[in-house]
């Protein structure tokens, strides 16, 4: 609905304040805004600390006059102003932190409006609880919703792990608005043991645990995009034992590829991850081949 | 996978906050929910309480269904939550505030915040949270968790492992998350000033593996295998990561500012993990190395493992932001990092007959600085028309000394030493983006975009990659009630500077040149396109369905060898229905098809060297023998939910889901490639067995209120996973010269019932 007009704009505030809204607005759907920080008027820097519901809605003098005549800005209905301007509502106190990089990003693009994620007018935002956010940000996106039930996925369904553990809705200066710069970054904040540097490091590795994680849920175990010895050949395949077939051949009771009875372990349990058990590098001086 | 999720979240199932109006309809893409988020205010008081007591039941095992939310064991179980929060009236003029909750408790999975302040001013907040890993139930291994060999196995025994089945130890694996923080802030007019202490304690034990490395001496008694030995092994976690945090914040009209530092340690309490040697390997087999491994040598052999060493970080972040005119906003983000390891060096080899081999240093005095740069400038240039001009570096410099690591790389079996040097790896990554966009109708908006990025690495397959992308998007209300839009996106990948491996061959001194049409995936050129739509639909105020759908293919033009195709397909509706005032349905159904097409070499002696090195050119080894390989992973996911206010006193709500994954492989000759190269047999090939999971999971959930401050809550869980994996469903020792961990099946069957009293005052 970002195509719809911006009502006309009122010239005046309500005398009375909040009161005079209230006289009419007091239900349910809009007062437990009185039990959020939005709604303290002794903060300065809050709605109520200034002009109220109007802080807001804006000025409805002409609201209170003639119920005909809609406040400047509305949030929601068929009648919603843009999401331009329902933001720079918001924008006009929350542009600093972690929505200083809103402006341009995905979602902005987007005409994704604040209210569209937000609700503001209940007791706790259910996108700010840990619990009830993925159930959001799912409405849209329904890949990652998919890839939350499959065998393999973080804590999500479990309500340990919330979409904005990683990521930064309001934009950011990283990738697909990670909280941190580099994806390294931020599955360090968990998985800090992987850091390092270390002696013998694995290039991709290094560089994106999305050459090999699909962090959002997978088919295959440990969060893996595909699973070992496919994932390794699609980058160890010139030469030697790597790059042999693993087919059916190599499973218990077959033979190898050329005919004799099958002697690694490739094509099974953790494949080529069962002898190359430090994967993501090692800090052993003999750890070259990461197997230490 | 949450008992109560709402038992600390007051709006999704809460009788109090039911709606009792319609919810309006969603009348775009984005305001489409799947539930009613319209809630009733309770009374406005100043102190409000809340505490749910109850139970529940667990009708089995369930390793894999508890492994994240800690219900694995079958029987009872305890539930409890409670949330106190309140403070100065609104329209006091004071602005104190505090909530406390906590959930999950009888749960290994519990937490509990605290915060309290005033507003505007200053606040505190604790938080406490326990998160679980269960990873299997039935771990096999010939060490227990003390990495000590189990009793019955003496070191350098075990001449053929199906031998050992019966003294294996059997263990859960298990690991803990606690963490702990404390976050505080200072406001004092536009300046805000936050800091926080995080601190996590992990630990338990994780699978792990390890391979004893004899290759080419036979195990003993073992005549058929040529390779090494291989066990399974329970690695011990005692880990404890802090983070420190602290940023001063400035939030003008205007112009915003933040200045911040993280102080990132991570500390293992366990450094390694020394591995006595169950497998008895035949004598006289060093022939080129050292003393190797004699007759009475296979008890002197203790692997000694790394693990994770000990680390810290240091981050220097800033952002600045500015709106230099009403329609232009300038943003600058710096971060400078600093990571350092400097833990004491592992043994090289625990061979007591092997001659010692000094590691270069007492420990790697390792460190990396990055750098990250994001400038961006966005402008409304005219009325409907947006700009964003931005450039990013990412950049990684590697400080580590490069030293020569002479080493054993095997335990049982010393070849001459090998002295690779370590490869302290660097890259530069910028990119330079231009986007813009315009508003061609007052219903439609047209979006433009182009990016140049450059990759530069050392160490590499390829040196330096060069990538245009553009992209072009519509977003259109064609009709009243029909939004769309539709995207697509170019990017072509141009690997060059290609070295053909030559970083390993001089700096590990092995002879493993690559074949000459052969780059790492990540690396090599690429051309991807990618698709994306979404239609939504208002069919009726009550009635509103969305479909989304995105593809993306990618194609390696230069990779003969490697990844050569990976496509994905996502495709789904997303319906919501409200039937009437207190029903509303919700239901989706996603597909998704990941496709991955590879090839590889065959090693073959003939033309290779021993399996180790490829000819370069292109003739004779291309003919040497080429494998196709084919993955198809697919998943169907649907989903229903109920949200039902049946009375006044009662509400329900059910959620269903299903997900059907299958993985199917194949490995084929390689086409114009023959697998008959001279001296060897024919390729083998015979079918993979298809991977399968499928969850069915049912959620039941309902409160009766039975006094205005009171209500009972019920709940029903059941979830069954079928797993069918060939890869996982391995015997612990079914071979004579390995030992795997012999982990159940995955699959469960899981009911659960859950009751609790809920009291609000």
């Amino acid at each position: 609905n970002a195509q719809q007009p911006t009502p006309a704009q009122p010239a005046t505030f309500a005398t009375g304040g909040p009161a005079t809204c209230l006289k009419c607005h007091d239900d349910a759907k809009v007062n437990p805004i009185l039990q959020t920080p939005h709604a303290t008027k002794g903060d300065a820097h809050s709605p109520f600390g200034q002009m109220g519901c109007e802080s807001c809605h804006g000025a409805s003098g002409d609201h209170v006059a003639a119920r005909s005549n809609k406040p400047s800005v509305l949030f929601k209905g068929p009648n919603a102003s843009p999401p331009a301007a329902r933001n720079e509502v918001c924008l006009s106190c929350h542009q600093s932190g972690a929505r200083m990089n809103w402006q341009g990003s995905q979602h902005a693009n987007n005409d994704a409006a604040c209210n569209n994620c937000h609700t503001v007018h209940v007791r706790k935002d259910p996108v700010l609880v840990k619990l009830s956010q993925a159930e959001k940000c799912f409405t849209c996106h329904a890949e990652q919703r998919s890839q939350v039930f499959r065998f393999s996925h973080h804590p999500i369904r479990e309500g340990k792990v919330a979409c904005s553990d990683c990521h930064n809705p309001h934009g950011s200066a990283g990738p697909k608005l990670l909280k941190e710069l580099t994806v390294n970054e931020t599955c360090y904040n968990c998985h800090a043991e992987k850091r390092g540097p270390l002696a013998w490091e694995h290039q991709p590795v290094r560089e994106n645990c999305m050459n090999c994680h699909t962090p959002h849920g997978s088919n295959q175990p440990r969060l893996l995009a595909q699973r070992s010895p496919y994932l390794c050949q699609e980058c160890h395949s010139n030469s030697g034992h790597q790059a042999n077939p693993q087919s059916g051949q190599q499973l218990p009771g077959k033979t190898g590829f050329n005919g004799a009875i099958s002697t690694n372990f490739r094509a099974f349990a953790r494949g080529c991850v069962n002898c190359h058990s430090q994967i993501h590098g090692s800090n052993s001086p003999a750890g070259m081949w990461f197997t230490r | 996978l949450v008992p109560f999720a709402a038992l600390a979240d007051d709006d999704d199932f809460d009788l109090a906050n039911a709606p009792t109006t319609p919810a309006a309809p969603p009348t775009s893409h984005n305001q489409i929910t799947t539930l009613p988020l319209t809630p009733i205010a309770p009374p406005v008081a100043p102190y409000q309480g809340e505490v749910v007591i109850g139970g529940g039941w667990q009708s089995n095992v369930g390793v894999r269904y508890g492994r994240l939310n800690g219900m694995v064991d079958r029987g009872m179980m305890a539930l409890g939550a409670f949330r106190f929060r309140g403070g100065d009236a609104w329209d006091s003029g004071e602005t104190f505030y505090f909530d406390a909750e906590a959930y999950d408790l009888g749960q290994d999975t519990r937490s509990a915040s605290l915060k309290f302040g005033q507003q505007g001013r200053w606040g505190l907040n604790f938080t406490y949270n326990g998160m679980t890993d269960f990873q299997s139930n039935s771990f096999h291994s010939i060490w227990g968790k003390s990495g000590a060999l189990v009793a019955g196995v003496a070191p350098g025994s075990v001449k053929n492992a199906t031998t050992v089945a019966p003294l294996l130890q059997v263990e859960d694996i298990y690991s803990r998350r606690e963490a702990m923080t404390a976050t505080g802030k200072v406001q004092y007019g536009d300046w805000l000033v936050q800091t926080g202490l995080r601190h996590e304690h992990r630990e338990g034990f994780k699978e792990n593996s390890l391979a004893i490395l004899g290759a080419p001496s036979p195990i003993a008694g073992n005549g058929n295998i040529t390779s090494s030995a291989l066990a399974y092994f329970a690695e011990p976690i005692d880990y404890d990561t802090d983070r420190y945090d602290i940023s001063a914040q400035y939030n003008g009209r205007g112009m915003q500012l933040m200045f911040g530092y993280t102080f990132h340690n991570f500390r293992d309490n366990v450094a390694s993990l020394n591995l006595a040697n169950p497998f008895q390997f035949s004598a006289g087999t060093g022939a080129t190395g050292s003393a190797a491994t004699a007759a009475a040598g296979s008890p002197n052999i203790v692997s000694i493992y790394s693990l994770p060493p000990s680390n810290s970080a240091h981050q220097l972040k800033s952002q600045f932001a500015m709106n230099v005119t009403p329609t232009t906003r300038v943003n600058l983000n710096l971060q400078y990092g600093l990571m350092m390891q400097n833990s004491p060096y592992v043994a090289g080899t625990g061979n007591a007959n092997f001659a010692s081999l000094p590691a270069p240093s007492s420990n790697l005095d390792g460190s990396i600085q990055t750098v990250h740069l994001n400038g961006a400038v966005t402008s409304q240039p005219f009325a409907g028309a947006d700009v964003r001009l931005a450039y990013t570096l990412d950049d990684r410099r590697n400080l580590t000394p490069r030293n020569a690591y002479k080493q054993y790389y095997q335990d049982a079996f010393a070849a001459a030493p090998i002295t690779p040097y370590n490869m302290p790896l660097n890259y530069q990554h910028q990119s330079f983006e231009l986007q813009g966009g315009y508003r061609v109708t007052p219903q439609t908006k047209l979006m433009l975009g182009y990016a140049y990025e450059t990759t530069q690495r050392n160490y590499a397959d390829t040196n330096l990659i060069t990538q245009n992308t553009i992209n072009a998007k519509v977003r259109s209300t064609l009709t009243e009630g029909v939004f769309g839009s539709l995207g697509y996106t170019h990017e072509d990948r141009l690997a060059s500077n290609y070295s053909r491996n030559n970083p390993w061959v001089n700096g590990l001194g092995v002879n493993e040149n690559e074949f000459f049409r052969f780059v790492n995936y990540y690396q090599a050129s690429r051309v991807r396109d990618e698709f994306k739509g979404t239609l939504d639909l208002e069919l009726s105020p009550k009635l509103t369905t969305t479909l989304i759908g995105r593809t993306a293919f990618d194609h390696y033009p230069n990779s003969a060898l490697g990844l050569r195709d990976n496509n994905n397909i996502n495709i789904g509706p997303d319906i919501s229905y409200r039937i009437s005032h207190d029903v509303q349905l919700h239901g989706y159904y996603t597909y998704q098809m990941l496709f991955f097409s590879q090839a590889s070499a065959v090693s073959n002696a003939a033309c290779n060297g021993g399996g180790t090195t490829l000819n370069t050119g292109p003739a004779p080894c291309l003919s040497n023998g080429v494998w196709n390989g084919h993955n198809m992973d697919e998943t169907h996911t649907a989903g229903a939910s109920l949200d039902w206010q049946a009375r006044d006193d009662l509400k329900v709500t059910a959620d269903y889901t299903f997900s059907l994954g299958r993985n199917a492989y194949s490995i084929a000759n390689g086409g114009i490639y023959s697998f008959v190269p001279a001296g060897t047999a024919a390729l083998q090939l015979s079918p993979i067995p298809d991977v399968k999971s499928m969850l069915n999971s049912l959620s039941l959930r309902a409160e009766y209120q039975i006094m205005p401050n009171a209500s009972l809550w019920f709940g029903y869980t059941f979830e069954r996973l079928n797993y069918k994996d060939y890869g996982t469903q391995v015997n612990a020792a079914q071979y004579s010269n390995a030992l795997f961990s012999g982990d159940s099946n995955a699959s469960y069957s899981v009911h659960q019932v859950f009751g609790a009293l809920r009291l609000r005052w």
